[in-house]
């Protein structure tokens, strides 16, 4: 049959020694693809008399904020669930909902304090994924899908349902269960922002430019301006010319020197000089490891980079006034980012450090023997078997493990929104799970994070788009208001889903031959 | 000369006035009271009322007297509840919601209420049980028939090319409101030239995706799970373009909205929900036909079976698959349609039903058309038969709950043949 030997031809290439982690297709076409959506959204903007840089602005901050660090920890479960094992996991909403449930009614309910009820919600987690998985696991995909979506939709029926309201709150859900968290945040109360100033734009534009150039020259590795580029080198230099530039700058931090100026060879502070001499100390440390001494075992591409990262921070250190005094933007030049408040901040940080371990740990699992079972069972199962691994426990593990971190992302959201509600946890945010997923690139351990961010960037952007637009007056009134906009919302990820799967599975990371998407 | 009417008139009202003041004194005091009429009108007497306040204590009992009239004073504000001793009540009289045997109710200062006990005709409890499962019973038909009009496309389209179809409750909903839109149009059209209308167009438009979209897609060799997330994107697509055009409220169609319910037995119903109830089984019953007795029927079976052998005997499956993908849209819309007759028309009513599509199909086997019929009758009747003894609110769960069950005991349906789906 021919899918079956289609199958095995895709194994052939994985097998023949491809590099790992080469991509064999390029996701430039993709990026290509948003940005020009960008470009149009905020032409566009502009053109009927909205400030595009309030646009980008917001979409920047829900980019970063909670929203896109519990998607990604949602679609890094769903990675695990999807990507890996090849399990059709519809109901991952599910596993939300009891992440969520488990830390408001530990706290709420129950009159815990935060870590008892986080180990509740991981403990709902891990129950919902044995009770799902013992029935279903053994079921083909198409069959898994619609029973995973069928569980899911049953919970939110019996926690939505009067009877159940002394523990989970019925339809009204729970609320309250908060305080501790944001008791112990550690920042103290202001504002705080992150901005562009003139230094930093300067910097990032000629960073950009050089990037740009190099990029350029690995493509046409033959042509005798890219050999001459050395892009292979020019990486490490260009880093390490970068942190030469942040370091000449002057740097304050554990500065042992007494404030003031000093007369060396010429006129600097204090501040300046201890720059330079953290300078001098990275770029020993790097020449010393590109002449071999150190860790051992350094690939001579690597020693290559050291060196030229070395070169590359001591030229910038010494240089650093020269360049920053070529500045061509205005000294009052501020454009801000981003803008936390203490609370905000603590959210975000958190959030996103539970996305950072996430990785982490699913970078170190997919590295292991236990990893190369799970994708081995996620290309032929029967394979598997039939070298004695035992199927079901694998796929069983894996569905736990993403269904843990699925749940810790409702509880994220579940701390962000500071409630839950059961009709919060509808099917469609599954499915938002799997265009962040599939945005980002399935099997790929940075897949789910990228995905997020781009997603929210696209879907803030063109939210914020429609809903000026409708303000000035620019659409239609009776079809443009704020019920509706959120429509438009659902229907422009519906759309970005099938063209994303129809012309681009992989995402923007994914790797083509990692696509197990053929079910018979 | 002699006294003006109204004068007259006047008078006698100010005396009754005067005489009704010290009884009405009387009664301005907290109290609860009320009149016992049988069905006919006619009084009821001699039947106890016990009051009793919040803490339980009894406070007095009434009887009815001839006029069926009883009232019993309370101490004062606060809350209590009146029971009706069913006991004292005349043989062949019952209260009508024996639930309703024990009312609750609050008095303010100086109110003295009216409460009323339905009476009627005493029914023994296995006749009313009897009553309630009939009604359940009819009621679940009907959504069962709803659910398998619409699911036999699902089932056709997953038998001939393997795929199931997530858009499918969007393509019910648009249906639906298509018909909306030519029914409530200027000048409106009348509901039943606009259900034909609205199959054609939905038709059509499941032909176009059959042949723009999933047609070639299939040339590529697109795997089935990504088609199936195609699908999802498809749904989400439509169903919010709906939303967006249509709006988020209930609406209704413009004939048949008002009706009043027609007694058959212990079944209660509507005349349109017994026209839909008849038209669905002489749909259903038609496409039945379609399949064994035409040359079309027999292709489509075929390709269902086994596609390659179909193609291999001079069946064109393309354009099998393409009169496949039509039929399942207008059946779908019709089922829409028909759904919207019976309750009401919003944008989210054909991604319910999905998933007791999912369930009805799944039940009866996957790929059979008799499957999906027979797996949606019994998903219906389980449905409006839980909330006899579950809250309503729970009344999809169950049918999932089924759709999970089958899954694990008998993968491929009650109709399927066996085959694995593991």
């Amino acid at each position: 049959m021919t899918s079956t030997t289609q199958r095995s031809d895709q194994q052939a290439t994985v097998g023949a020694g491809a590099p790992r982690g080469r991509r064999t297709d390029s996701p430039w076409g993709l990026v290509a693809v948003l940005v020009a959506l960008l470009l149009v959204v905020m032409v566009a903007a502009e053109m009927i008399g909205v400030r595009s840089q309030a646009i980008f602005v917001e979409a920047l901050r829900v980019a970063t904020g909670p929203s896109a660090a519990v998607y990604a920890l949602v679609a890094i479960g769903l990675n695990m669930h999807f990507g890996y094992t090849g399990l059709l996991n519809f109901g991952q909403v599910g596993f939300m909902l009891v992440g969520a449930y488990g830390i408001a009614i530990g706290v709420a309910i129950l009159g815990w304090s935060l870590w008892p009820a986080l180990l509740l919600s991981v403990l709902f987690a891990v129950a919902l994924a044995l009770l799902l998985g013992i029935p279903t696991l053994r079921l083909r995909a198409d069959y898994l899908a619609i029973t995973t979506i069928a569980a899911a939709e049953i919970l939110r029926f019996v926690f939505r349902v009067r009877q159940a309201r002394p523990v989970t709150g019925g339809v009204r859900g729970l609320f309250g269960f908060t305080g501790d968290f944001y008791r112990v945040n550690p920042i103290p109360t202001g504002e705080y922002a992150v901005a562009l100033t003139q230094r930093t734009l300067w910097v990032l534009l000629l960073a950009a430019l050089a990037a740009a150039v190099l990029v350029l020259a690995s493509r046409m590795a033959g042509a005798w301006w890219a050999r001459a580029v050395q892009p292979q080198r020019a990486w490490g230099a260009l880093a390490g010319t970068l942190v030469g530039l942040w370091l000449g700058a002057g740097l304050t931090v554990l500065n042992p020197i007494p404030a003031g100026r000093y007369r060396l060879l010429v006129t600097t502070t204090h501040a300046r000089i201890w720059g330079l001499v953290v300078a001098a100390l990275i770029a020993g440390a790097l020449a010393a490891l590109a002449r071999g001494h150190g860790r051992r075992g350094l690939t001579e591409r690597r020693q290559s980079l050291a060196g030229a990262a070395a070169v590359g921070v001591a030229a910038a250190a010494v240089l650093a006034p020269a360049f920053y005094a070529v500045n061509p933007f205005p000294d009052d030049y501020l454009f801000a980012l981003l803008r936390f408040s203490e609370r905000r901040l603590w959210v975000v940080l958190v959030g996103w450090s539970l996305v950072a371990l996430a990785c982490l740990f699913v970078w170190a699992l997919m590295r292991s023997p236990w990893g190369r079972v799970v994708k081995s069972i996620r290309e032929d199962e029967d394979a598997a078997r039939s070298l004695g691994k035992n199927v079901f426990s694998y796929k069983m593990q894996s569905l736990v493990i993403g269904g843990v971190m699925g749940a810790i992302g409702g509880a994220l959201l579940a701390l962000t929104i500071q409630t839950v509600q059961p009709d919060t946890f509808l099917p469609q945010l599954t499915f938002f799970a799997y265009t962040v997923l599939i945005l980002g690139g399935a099997a790929r351990i940075l897949g789910p994070v990228v995905g997020s961010v781009v997603f929210w960037f696209i879907v803030a952007g063109v939210d914020g788009f429609l809903r000026r637009a409708a303000a000035v007056g620019a659409l239609p009134e009776q079809y443009f208001h704020a019920g509706s906009i959120g429509a438009v919302r659902f229907a422009f990820v519906g759309v970005g889903l099938m063209l994303l799967m129809i012309y681009r599975p992989q995402g923007l990371l994914g790797d083509r031959r990692e696509m197990q998407l053929d079910v018979q | 000369m002699r006294i003006p009417m109204r004068v007259g008139v006047g008078a006698l009202l100010l005396l009754i006035a005067l005489l009704a003041v010290p009884a009405g004194a009387q009664e301005n005091a907290e109290g609860v009271r009320g009149t016992l009429t049988n069905q006919a009108g006619e009084p009821v007497e001699g039947v106890d009322i016990t009051v009793r306040d919040a803490e339980g204590d009894v406070v007095d009992t009434a009887t009815s007297d001839e006029e069926g009239a009883w009232s019993v004073p309370v101490p004062g504000p606060g809350s209590y509840e009146a029971t009706l001793d069913t006991d004292t009540l005349p043989g062949e009289l019952g209260l009508t919601d024996p639930e309703r045997q024990t009312l609750s109710f609050t008095i303010r200062t100086g109110q003295n209420r009216t409460l009323i006990f339905q009476l009627g005709e005493r029914e023994t409890a296995a006749a009313q049980m009897f009553g309630r499962v009939a009604q359940s019973g009819v009621n679940g038909i009907k959504f069962g028939l709803i659910i398998a009009m619409t699911a036999i496309g699902l089932s056709l389209i997953f038998g001939t090319t393997g795929l199931i179809n997530f858009a499918h409750g969007d393509l019910v909903t648009m249906g639906a409101v298509t018909a909306f839109v030519i029914n409530t149009a200027v000048p409106g059209v009348h509901l039943i030239p606009a259900t034909f209308l609205a199959v054609a167009v939905c038709a059509g438009f499941g032909g176009a995706l059959e042949a723009g979209l999933f047609r070639p897609l299939r040339r590529r060799r697109t795997g089935l799970i990504q088609l199936l997330v195609i699908t999802v994107g498809l749904a989400f697509l439509l169903r919010h373009v709906i939303l967006f055009f249509f709006g988020g409220s209930r609406r209704t169609y413009l004939n048949y909205a008002l009706q009043s319910a027609v007694e058959i037995g212990p079944v209660r119903l509507t005349p349109r929900e017994i026209v839909v109830m008849a038209l669905s089984l002489v749909v259903l019953i038609g496409v039945g036909l379609l399949l064994t007795k035409t040359r079309l029927g027999k292709a489509m079976r075929a390709v269902s079976d086994n596609r390659d052998l179909a193609e291999s005997s001079g069946i064109n499956v393309e354009r099998i698959i393409l009169v496949v993908w039509m039929l399942g849209a207008a059946l779908a819309a019709l089922g829409g349609i028909f759904q919207g007759v019976v309750v009401n028309v919003n944008y989210l009513m054909g991604f319910r039903l999905l998933l007791l599509m999912f369930a009805g199909v799944i039940l009866g086997g996957l790929g059979t058309a008799y499957g999906a019929i027979v797996g949606s009758l019994v998903v219906g009747i389980v449905t409006e038969l839980s909330t006899l003894w579950f809250p309503a609110e729970l009344k999809y769960m169950w049918a999932l709950l089924v759709l999970i069950v089958i899954l694990l005991i008998r993968p491929q349906g009650i109709l399927g043949r066996r085959e694995r789906v593991g």
